[in-house]
């Protein structure tokens, strides 16, 4: 059924949607939000101190019954479905992965944003991997950094700046850009493991400082007055909802501002499954609803912010674009697929208990003495690094039962061994830049559809040598530093596995198939997340991302949303 | 809950030294024998628990007398063996038995979980051609399950000539070592390891879920590594101690209200 024609359809009500919802309906525009999973927020969660439903069961996930990825490490080898959610969590439901999401809310580096030229400038042609695609983004940190500004205000994430204007502040970080100002709130109380790192860390003469959180130590108001409490450190983030509301997320900050506007329609159990256009511009949005029947959506501007994954999926899906060629390189739709590079270490201790269970998703401290280019790469075989950090966010006990390595998996030792180091070991993790390469892309699978018989997704992806040399890297780091923390026992582990592993999480952060750029021959948007081809239409997330940063990505994927919103709105970029 | 011969078999064997242990269980046994047989009166379906009276001291304790959903008796059984060997009841604490793990595993295979929910389960069905694709078969964990106990069966007869829960502890533990590395040759539909792992993985949800799922009896598994449950039950504490790092937290655990 043909519906009424709206300013602006949003497809995917997340992080991204959310702020565009709020942002656009507060300068006057009409919004329709679609969303295919349900609506829901910080009532649903009142029973979330539930491991088994929300951790092991993925309650606030995408169900991959209905809809999943198929993976491939070649393009010679046949892609086979992702039967299980596993390596990485998308979400489903208003709010999307921003529910479940633990909380770190960083910037990236000055030097993130432009790798490229940064690299060849320092090292040279030779320091960059032979089949490496990374590209600069065509948009400077310094562009970016008032739009950073207005997500870390309006979620009121937590902190300590490093960087003021130019001036080292002490006790920050003193690698990230300059900021206009601090953080809206100041650091969460610190928790026992984290300050053990802290303290170990600047003894090897590192610069920890406190990770930037979203989960509030204060009861904080927003600029769009939006009040929300202070967190409680049950150590129920990632992977919950959080039931008070202190966690930042859309359904309790950005979505509540566009519901007071009386301009935003929110529309649940809508499943995109095309864009209808004319080759210039878009039309309307079709999407299947609860009942199974189609539905067509008409908009002036056409929004995508759906997860990495269903924004590049839709415009191969809706021919929208010219999708990548891993042979010749041409087209960029799909191009640059990068996710994450982890390696990490436990410290096991005799006589010192931790308070495990207490703690709150971001909750932290982290170095970034190795991430990006802050440390010399000459002879090291691999370029980029990443943040390094040590967090207390809970240890829920079906999933976090360290043992030092030899124990029985199993029987009286092994039970001896949880109850002894349950409470006694210390997690440090060093969270990897994923660079992008000429044959990591995602395209549309040949064989496996989803429930509406829609091809999937099938991603090409594994571990290169630079990966490989920069988690061991990272695992060596991780030693000494556990060692200065005085661990009795020091485990780490730097090896990836023969290939990337689809069954074992790893990390939600993927990245790339819809990239930001300079230039219409190798990306899709411009530096407003707008598609070179289409004026009205954005496509907003991490798909921007043309490779991806040693940290989380949520605070970039906030401001490329607002900057997009100010493009829209103040710019005028659409018409 | 109304097994209450279980409570009083952990009370004797908390209470013993470990010296003693072996003939206050065996005594214990019996009289939680005496009523599981009164249960069996009652219920009309535990005569196994007659067997087990025969069974020497050091055995893991019997299988409370409680309907099931989902396994026969002597799949149960089984079941309760292995996860017992998992997590014993030893001098430290109670086991798997004592935490109702079979219970819990029993209402998982006929959860959704039980029945492929959440899993990808359209064809067609390739094996992998390298490591990192999961699991690539149509079967559900309930159809994994009965394959599974039925090659573990033939594999306990034609080692030991008994199922696996009559064999003898160190057989018991054996075949798990094999299971573990996929060893064990009777296995046809899949492979022993990859049932191995999510057999244990099942013991973990039984032992450390909320008992809101049918495990984790008496909180036995929280308690046993000092997990304090739901944090909310004693009023938000969380907030005012973690940074008071010296400060010992120690609660008996509650469960989520």
């Amino acid at each position: 059924m043909r519906l009424p024609e709206t300013d602006v359809v949003i497809v995917g009500v997340g992080w991204a949607g959310g702020i565009l919802a709020a942002e656009l309906t507060k300068a006057g525009l009409h919004v329709v939000g679609l969303e295919r999973g349900h609506a829901r927020g910080t009532g649903d969660f009142q029973h979330d101190i539930d491991e088994l439903r929300y951790a092991v069961d993925y309650e606030m996930m995408q169900d991959t019954a209905q809809e999943t990825w198929t993976l491939r490490h070649t393009l010679s080898e046949r892609a086979l479905p992702i039967r299980q959610l596993g390596s990485f969590l998308p979400g489903t439901g208003v709010g999307g992965a921003g529910v479940h999401w633990q909380g770190l809310t960083w910037r990236f580096e000055p030097r993130d944003f432009t790798i490229r030229s940064s690299t060849l400038a320092r090292y040279g042609a030779q320091a960059i991997p032979a089949d490496s695609t990374i590209q600069d983004w065509g948009i400077s940190y310094d562009q970016l950094e008032p739009y950073y500004d207005k997500f870390e205000y309006m979620a009121g994430i937590a902190g300590k700046a490093g960087n003021l204007q130019g001036q080292i502040q002490p006790g920050g970080n003193p690698f990230e850009g300059a900021r206009a100002r601090d953080y809206p709130v100041g650091p969460m109380l610190d928790a026992h493991a984290p300050v053990v790192f802290r303290d170990a860390a600047k003894k090897l003469g590192y610069h920890p400082f406190p990770s930037p959180s979203a989960n509030l130590p204060r009861a904080y108001t927003n600029p769009d007055g939006v009040i929300r409490g202070a967190c409680t450190y049950c150590g129920f983030c990632e992977r919950f909802g959080c039931w008070v509301g202190a966690k930042a997320d859309p359904t309790v900050t950005v979505l509540r501002t566009a519901q007071q506007s009386g301009k935003f329609e929110l529309r649940t159990e809508a499943n995109v499954f095309q864009i209808a256009h004319d080759g210039n511009r878009a039309h309307s949005v079709l999407y299947v609803d609860a009942q199974g029947n189609v539905q067509e959506q008409p908009a002036n501007i056409v929004i995508l912010t759906a997860y990495v994954f269903n924004n590049v999926r839709l415009l191969l899906l809706s021919q929208m674009g010219a999708p990548y060629d891993p042979q010749t390189g041409a087209g960029s739709v799909g191009k640059n697929y990068c996710y994450q590079v982890g390696s990490g270490g436990s410290g096991f201790f005799e006589r010192v208990t931790f308070h495990r269970y207490m703690g709150s998703g971001a909750n932290g401290y982290s170095m970034d003495d190795f991430n990006a280019d802050n440390f010399d790469h000459t002879g090291l075989g691999f370029i980029g690094g990443g943040v390094i950090s040590c967090g207390a966010s809970g240890a829920r006990p079906i999933q976090s039962l360290p043992v030092p390595p030899g124990t029985p998996t199993w029987g009286a030792q092994w039970k001896a061994a949880i109850r002894k180091y349950y409470d006694r070991v210390i997690s440090v993790g060093m969270q990897g830049e994923s660079i992008a390469y000429r044959t990591h892309f995602l395209d549309l699978d040949p064989t496996y559809r989803d429930a509406w018989g829609q091809p999937l997704l099938r991603i090409t992806f594994d571990w290169e040598d630079n990966e490989r040399k920069m988690a061991a890297f990272g695992a060596a780091k991780i030693k000494d530093i556990l060692q200065a923390a005085g661990a009795d026992l020091v485990a780490v582990s730097g090896q990836l596995p023969a290939h990337y592993d689809t069954a074992v999480y790893q990390s939600t952060h993927n990245t790339g198939g819809a990239i930001i750029g300079a230039d219409p021959a190798t990306s899709v948007v411009n530096n407003y997340c707008q598609m070179w081809d289409f004026a009205n239409v954005f496509v907003v997330g991490a798909s921007a991302f043309p490779q991806n940063a040693g940290r989380n990505p949520t605070g970039t994927v906030g401001a490329l949303a607002y900057r997009a919103a100010d493009g829209i709105v103040n710019k005028r970029v659409a018409t | 809950m109304a097994d209450q011969s279980h409570g009083d078999e952990k009370r004797t064997t908390d209470d013993v030294p470990h010296e003693a242990q072996r003939g206050a269980s065996r005594r214990t046994l019996l009289k939680v024998v005496g009523a599981g047989v009164a249960g069996a009166v009652v219920g009309g379906a535990t005569t196994h628990f007659v067997e087990d009276a025969l069974r020497p001291a050091t055995a893991p304790p019997h299988v409370p007398p409680r309907a099931l959903r989902f396994f026969n008796d002597a799949q149960a059984r089984v079941i309760t063996a292995m996860a017992e060997r998992m997590f014993p009841r030893d001098e430290g604490g109670p086991g798997a038995t004592d935490a109702h793990v079979l219970d819990y595993i029993d209402g998982r295979l006929v959860s959704a979980w039980g029945l492929g929910g959440r899993t990808y389960r359209q064809g067609p069905f390739f094996a992998p051609q390298d490591s990192g694709h999961g699991l690539q078969t149509p079967m559900t964990p309930r159809d994994i399950y009965l394959d599974a106990l039925a090659a573990l069966d033939a594999y306990c007869h034609r080692q030991f000539g008994t199922s696996f829960d009559q064999a003898q502890l160190s057989q018991q533990d054996d075949v798990l070592h094999a299971l573990e590395q996929g060893k064990v040759d009777t296995f046809t539909t899949i492979s022993a390891a990859q049932f191995f792992a999510m057999f244990r993985q099942n013991v973990l949800e039984g032992l450390f879920a909320d008992p809101l799922y049918g495990g984790n009896a008496d909180l036995i598994g929280w308690k046993w590594i000092g997990f304090p449950g739901d944090p909310m039950a004693y009023g938000d504490p969380y907030g005012k101690l973690i940074d008071k790092f010296d400060t010992p937290y120690n609660v008996e655990p509650k469960p989520l209200q």
